[in-house]
């Protein structure tokens, strides 16, 4: 056979056998590779539910919820691939910078507050501590506090929160 | 069987690829600041070796001479990304980023393609896979050998994951064998120390086979002068 179109031909013999393996290698590893890659990046998230054995992919956020302040939002599974709760997560410009915090929901209430990152003032500091040891009930009065002199801050987080708990029941349908 | 322990024998000591021929330099200086890092990456080579040589020397008959390096490049970096995935699913993940860019490196090692020209493509199945185990294997003693004393001399202790054994009070600890000058340094020391040994090793070879010469001459000599 003409060298002209064996070597070419022996050459793409060879590179489609080596694509196959590879192929078939990315078919046993991918799924291990995504879900691995899924929980370091959202490892912050698996302490707001005791039950949560899988986050999901970013779900796309609405331009109210990105105005808010609101950077990435995902929802929890258990075991059984049931949905436990939405956790979202934001990022607001406090009194001195930016304010870091995870809000999650769960049963139509919100299930845990966390602050992630925080360079308050004093004040700000304990309002922020304050809220990062509240859930539920207690998490919403304390914000609508107004013997609180943050305001600058609270009604950063206020408005954050308002805008999650808004698309969280939207969400639930509500 | 005598033929194949030499071919196993010559990749892991008489050709010994960090210690005597100083190839895949890269990985046995920068993977080497840690003994588990060391095996890991050792064993990625391993691999590598051992399926880039058994592939080679089973087509070494129908591979067209003119493109024989680029079909061993294909084939190499192949079985690299494979490994590479494997890794990186299966692998503890602070050790995988630990290898980092190492493991995809391998492609240009020259320990693999290296013997691939010089030995698989040219003898059969059998020969080229004890070849690539002598090799791999001489690789990951010598990296071994410099990782365990680096990490030894260099934090005072060996670790495997979580685990950490302190063997030296860190305040003996020298930092300075965990930096990238502490690994040539290291690394000029072993192949010192195991230069002399084979040295010695050859001398003395070469002292029993003048001495059995000599003892044969004079029978020789003996042999004739009865003769006579």
């Amino acid at each position: 056979m003409n060298k002209m179109i064996k070597l070419p031909l022996f050459l793409g013999v060879v590179g489609g056998l080596c694509g196959g393996l590879l192929a078939l290698t990315d078919l046993f590893t991918h799924e291990k590779i995504h879900n691995d890659e899924l929980y370091r990046k959202n490892a912050a998230l698996y302490v707001h539910f005791d039950n949560t054995d899988k986050v999901s992919d970013e779900i796309a956020l609405s331009d109210s919820l990105s105005k808010a302040g609101v950077v990435q939002k995902n929802e929890a599974f258990d075991s059984s691939n049931n949905s436990i709760g939405m956790i979202y997560t934001c990022s607001v410009n406090g009194y001195v910078d930016k304010i870091s915090f995870q809000i999650s929901f769960s049963n139509g209430d919100v299930h845990k507050f966390l602050v992630t990152e925080s360079k308050e003032t004093d004040v700000g500091a304990q309002y922020i501590a304050s809220l990062g040891n509240l859930t539920d009930a207690e998490l919403k009065s304390s914000m609508y506090d107004t013997s609180i002199k943050t305001t600058y801050t609270k009604d950063a987080v206020v408005n954050c929160v308002n805008a999650c708990s808004q698309d969280y029941l939207t969400s639930l349908g509500a | 069987m005598k033929n194949k322990l030499k071919v196993f024998l010559n990749g892991l000591i008489f050709e010994n690829p960090t210690l005597v021929i100083f190839l895949g330099m890269c990985p046995a200086l920068g993977t080497t600041s840690r003994v588990q890092t060391a095996l890991y990456m050792g064993l990625c080579v391993l691999a590598v070796l051992l399926f880039s040589n058994l592939i080679i020397s089973s087509i070494r008959k129908i591979v067209p001479n003119e493109i024989r390096i680029p079909i061993y490049i294909i084939i190499i970096a192949t079985l690299v990304s494979v490994v590479d995935m494997i890794f990186h699913a299966y692998l503890d993940y602070s050790i995988y980023s630990e290898l980092g860019s190492f493991i995809s490196l391998i492609v240009v090692n020259c320990i693999i393609l290296g013997r691939a020209e010089a030995f698989a493509s040219k003898n059969g199945v059998v020969d080229s896979i004890f070849d690539a185990l002598g090799f791999a294997f001489g690789f990951i003693g010598a990296i071994i050998l410099v990782a365990l004393f680096r990490e030894l001399v260099g934090t005072g202790a060996i670790s495997w994951g979580e685990a950490k054994v302190q063997i030296i009070s860190t305040e003996y600890a020298i930092s300075f064998f965990q930096t990238n000058a502490g690994a040539f340094i290291t690394l000029g020391l072993i192949v010192a120390l195991f230069t002399y040994i084979m040295n010695i090793v050859s001398e003395k070879q070469k002292q029993k086979s003048a001495k059995i010469a000599a003892q044969n001459k004079a029978e020789e000599a003996s042999t004739v002068k009865g003769g006579k």
